[in-house]
C-alpha cells in the first residue's frame, strides 16, 4: 500500500495534482527532559536553518520562529543569534542544554485536489515515514479543507479513511521519532504518590524518599556527561528533598540508621558542593558585570577566569566519582536500606497513620515561623532570618510531600505564598553568600591582586549590600503577609483533617 | 476592517481586472481578505475559478443576507483570500433593496457582521448607478475608479463628483486612475494631462492597455500571481500599492 493507490482513490473524484515529493531529512532537537516537545514545540535543523515549529498533536504546525546558524549546532539558547528564534528558546530552556535527538526521514507529497475549473477544493498532505531495518513504515495523511467546500474534503476523507484507521497511536512525528528510538517523557522534580493518609508514616516516607531517589538517579548520567548545570542542580535538589523528608517527622525511623542515611546524604552533597557554587558564580556573570559601571566591568575578568578554570577541575572530579563503583556501591546500599525499612525495629511513630502526623507537623511549623516573624524587628541579625529561612524550608517540603492528603483548597494557597516567601528569603540570602565569596577571593589574592581587580570587587560588594537593605525590608513585607489570620485558618483546617486519620 | 470598491458606470475598462489583483496585492500584505463579487456579469469569481453562487432566496429580503453570504463564500487557491461570487440574481438587488429598511446602509450593516473574519474587503461593482451602487458607496472606505483617457471620460467623472456631493458622500474616497492606457496614442496622452489638472485626486501609477491582462480570461488567475517581470504587472502593483497608500491616509 503507497502512495500512488491513494492517488487512484482520490483521481476517481478529483484532479488530482501533485507538487514535487518533498524528501525531508530534518535534525530534531530538545533537551535531554524533552522540555520543547512538552511544551508544544518541535525544534529542527535543515543543513543550517533552524525552525522552531509549533507541534499540533501530532502534526507539526507553522514555523513561529527560525534563524540560519553556521557553525556547531548551539547547545544553549544563548548561543543562537539574536532574534525571535532565541527569544522562544530562553524563555523555555532557561540553562538546560539542547542535544541532537534524531535525524528523522520523512518522504512528504502535497496533493492538490481540483474541480473540472481548475479550481483547488481540497488539499491533501502525505507523509510517508520509510521503514527502519524490520518492520513497516508509517503512513499518514491530513486533509485540509478550503472555506465553502465542506462537501468535497467530506469526500476526500471517505475515500482516504478506506486506507488506514483513523486515529493512529502515533501521528508522524512520534513514529519517526520512535523509528529511532527516541520516546518523550515527562520530566519533573515533583515524585507522583500514591500512599494514603491511613498508611503508617515508615511506609509513606519511604515511597517518597524511593521515588525521589529514582528522580536523582535519573540525573546522574547528565552530570557525568556535563552536560550543562541544571542535571546537578536537580540531582541535588532532590537530595536535598530526601534528607528533608526522612526528619520531618520524627521517631519513624531507629536514630542511628537515620544518622548514617543523613550523613551518607550529606556526604554526597558536600562532594558536590564547591562545583554547585562555581555554576551559580559563572552563571550570574553576566548580571554581576552589569551591575558595575562599564569602567569597572574589566576588573572583574581575572575573577571569572580563575572561576572557570576552578570549574572545570571540579566538574572533572565530580564525574569521576558519579563513575566509580564506590559511588554505585553507596547507592545500591541507600536503595536496599529504604526498601527494607519496614523490617528495622518499630519505633514511636513508625507505625503511626501518616495523615496524623503530617498534620501535626505542619501545624507546627506554621506557628513556629509565626513566632520567630513576630520576635523580628529591623534591627534583628541576618541570622534570625535565617532561621525562619530554615524552618520555610521544612514547611515547603511537608506540604510538598504529604499536602497531597489534605484539602486543596488549603494547601495551595499556604504553599503558594510560602513560595513567594521563599523566593524573598532566597535572594536576601544569595546577596549574603555573594558578598562573602567576593571578599573571600580577595582574601586569597590580596598579594598578586590588582588595584583594579580590588575596585572591581570592592564595588561589586557595596552594591550586593545596598540589595541585602532592600530585600530585608521586603522580606518583612511578605512575612506579615504569610503569618495571616486566614493562613492560621487553613493550617488549622489541615489539622483538623488529620485529626481525622488517627 | 477596510473596505474598498473598483467602480465604473461604463463596462469593459478594466474594473474587474483591479479589483480581481487588489485583493490578491491585499492578500499577499497579509490582510485576510474578501473579494465579493456585485456584478451579475460574475467575472471576478470566474477569474479565480469559482464557480456561481447560489441563487439569492426570496426570503432573505428583509436583510442582505449575512447567513447567505457565509454559505456562499469560497476560499480561493490562495490561503488568506476568500471570494463570494456572485449570480444572476444580483440583478433583483435593487428592488430588493427599495423594499427594505435603510436601503442606502443595507450593504455596509451586512458587511459589519464579517468583521471578525477578514481584515479587508474588495468589493466588485456592477457597472450602472443604482440603489445597489449607493449601497457600495456608502460602505466603501475608499473608491477606486478606472478612467480610459477619454473625452467623455472628463463628463463622467464630473457627473460622479457631483452626484457625491448632492447625495453627502464624501468625494473624497473617490481615487480615479488611468486604465487601459495606450501611450503611443497622442490623444491619450493629452487627455491624461488635461484630466489630472482637473482632478488632481487621480493616482500617480496608470495601468496600460495589455494582452496580459486579456489573458487573464485564459489563465484564470491574477496577473500578480504570476512571477512573471512583466510591465502589466509591475503597473498593477504600483496601482495596488498606490490605492493602500491613499486609502490609508484618507480619514
Amino acid at each position: 500500500m503507497g502512495t500512488t493507490e491513494v492517488v487512484a482513490a482520490l483521481g476517481s473524484a478529483f484532479d488530482v495534482h501533485r507538487a514535487p515529493v518533498a524528501r525531508l531529512s530534518t535534525v530534531v532537537y530538545d533537551t535531554h527532559v524533552w522540555t520543547l516537545w512538552f511544551s508544544g514545540l518541535v525544534l529542527q535543523a535543515v543543513n543550517n536553518q533552524w525552525t522552531l515549529h509549533t507541534r499540533d498533536g501530532e502534526w507539526m504546525e507553522e514555523v513561529s520562529a527560525g534563524a540560519a546558524v553556521g557553525g556547531p549546532a548551539p547547545r544553549f539558547a544563548w548561543e543562537f543569534p539574536a532574534g525571535t528564534l532565541r527569544d522562544a528558546l530562553e524563555e523555555r530552556l532557561g540553562y538546560r542544554c539542547l542535544r541532537r535527538v534524531a535525524v528523522c526521514r520523512s518522504r512528504s507529497h502535497a496533493l492538490e485536489l481540483r474541480d473540472e475549473s481548475g479550481k483547488t477544493v481540497v488539499r491533501v498532505q502525505i507523509d510517508e515515514i520509510p521503514p527502519r531495518a524490520e518492520g513497516d513504515g508509517a503512513f499518514f495523511a491530513r486533509v485540509q479543507p478550503l472555506r465553502g467546500y465542506d462537501s468535497e474534503s467530506a469526500l476526500a476523507v471517505q475515500i482516504l479513511r478506506a486506507f488506514a484507521s483513523d486515529s493512529p497511536d502515533a501521528g508522524p512525528i512520534l513514529t519517526a521519532l520512535r523509528a529511532e528510538g527516541e520516546n518523550p517523557t515527562p520530566y519533573t522534580l515533583k515524585p507522583k504518590l500514591e500512599f494514603s493518609g491511613r498508611q503508617t508514616a515508615r511506609s509513606a516516607v519511604c515511597e517518597a524518599v524511593l521515588r525521589t531517589l529514582e528522580i536523582a538517579r535519573s540525573n546522574e548520567a547528565g552530570i557525568v556527561d556535563d552536560a550543562d548545570t541544571e542535571f546537578l542542580h536537580d540531582y541535588r535538589v532532590c537530595l536535598r528533598k530526601i534528607r528533608s523528608a526522612l526528619s520531618l517527622i520524627k521517631g519513624v525511623f531507629p536514630p542511628e540508621v537515620l544518622e548514617g542515611w543523613k550523613a551518607t546524604l550529606g556526604g554526597l552533597g558536600r562532594r558536590t558542593n564547591k562545583l554547585r557554587d562555581l555554576d551559580v558564580h559563572l552563571l550570574s556573570r553576566e548580571r554581576m558585570t552589569s551591575l558595575l559601571p562599564p569602567v569597572l566591568q574589566p576588573g572583574l575578568a581575572p575573577f571569572f577566569e580563575d572561576l572557570i578554570g576552578a570549574r572545570a577541575a571540579e566538574a572533572q572530579r565530580v564525574s569521576r566519582y558519579f563513575r566509580s563503583a564506590a559511588y554505585r556501591q553507596l547507592m545500591t546500599e541507600l536503595e536496599n536500606g529504604f526498601t527494607t525499612a519496614d523490617q528495622l525495629p518499630a519505633t514511636e511513630h513508625s507505625a503511626s497513620p501518616v495523615g496524623g502526623e503530617a498534620a501535626k507537623r505542619i501545624a507546627k511549623r506554621f506557628r513556629g515561623i509565626v513566632a520567630l516573624a513576630k520576635d523580628l524587628h529591623e534591627d534583628s541579625a541576618d541570622e534570625d532570618v535565617h532561621s525562619i529561612r530554615i524552618e520555610c524550608k521544612k514547611l515547603r517540603y511537608l506540604l510538598e510531600f504529604f499536602g497531597r492528603l489534605f484539602s486543596g483548597e488549603d494547601v495551595e494557597p499556604v504553599s503558594r505564598q510560602l513560595a513567594r516567601l521563599q523566593n524573598k528569603l532566597g535572594s536576601f540570602n544569595d546577596t549574603s553568600v555573594q558578598q562573602a565569596c567576593l571578599l573571600d577571593y580577595w582574601k586569597e589574592n590580596e598579594a598578586h591582586g590588582e588595584a583594579s581587580l580590588a575596585m572591581s570587587l570592592g564595588g561589586l560588594v557595596s552594591l550586593l549590600h545596598r540589595d541585602h537593605l532592600v530585600l530585608r525590608g521586603e522580606v518583612a513585607k511578605v512575612l506579615s503577609t504569610f503569618c495571616s489570620s486566614k493562613n492560621a485558618q487553613r493550617i488549622a483546617e489541615i489539622e483538623q483533617t488529620g485529626g481525622a486519620y488517627r | 476592517m477596510k473596505i474598498y470598491s473598483c467602480y465604473s458606470i461604463k463596462g469593459g475598462v478594466g474594473k474587474t481586472a483591479l479589483a480581481v489583483n487588489l485583493a490578491y496585492y491585499l492578500r499577499e500584505q497579509g490582510n485576510r481578505t474578501l473579494l465579493m463579487d456585485l456584478d451579475p456579469q460574475g467575472a471576478a469569481a470566474f477569474y479565480y475559478r469559482v464557480a456561481p453562487a447560489e441563487d439569492f432566496p426570496a426570503e432573505d429580503a428583509g436583510e442582505l443576507g449575512g447567513e447567505w453570504i457565509r454559505k456562499n463564500i469560497r476560499e480561493s487557491d490562495y490561503p488568506g483570500l476568500d471570494i463570494l461570487p456572485s449570480n444572476l440574481a444580483y440583478r433583483h438587488f435593487d428592488v430588493a433593496l427599495n423594499e427594505m429598511k435603510k436601503p442606502r446602509k443595507q450593504l455596509r450593516l451586512t458587511l459589519a457582521e464579517l468583521r471578525d473574519l477578514y481584515d479587508v474587503v474588495v468589493l466588485d461593482a456592477p457597472p450602472n448607478i443604482t440603489l445597489l451602487s449607493e449601497n457600495i458607496f456608502r460602505a466603501s472606505d475608499a473608491i477606486l475608479v478606472p478612467v480610459i483617457p477619454t473625452t467623455l471620460s472628463a463628463r463622467t467623472l464630473m457627473q460622479l463628483q457631483e452626484f457625491f456631493q448632492a447625495e453627502d458622500l464624501n468625494p473624497e474616497k473617490l481615487l480615479p486612475f488611468f486604465s487601459m492606457v495606450q501611450y503611443g496614442k497622442r490623444l491619450h496622452r493629452d487627455l491624461m494631462t488635461e484630466l489630472r489638472t482637473l482632478f488632481p485626486r487621480f493616482l500617480h501609477a496608470e495601468s496600460p492597455f495589455s494582452v496580459d491582462v486579456e489573458g487573464m480570461g485564459t489563465t484564470r488567475m491574477p496577473l500578480l500571481a504570476t512571477t512573471a517581470d512583466r510591465p502589466a504587472v509591475r503597473a498593477y502593483r504600483a496601482l495596488c500599492a498606490e490605492a493602500v497608500a491613499r486609502c490609508e491616509s484618507l480619514k
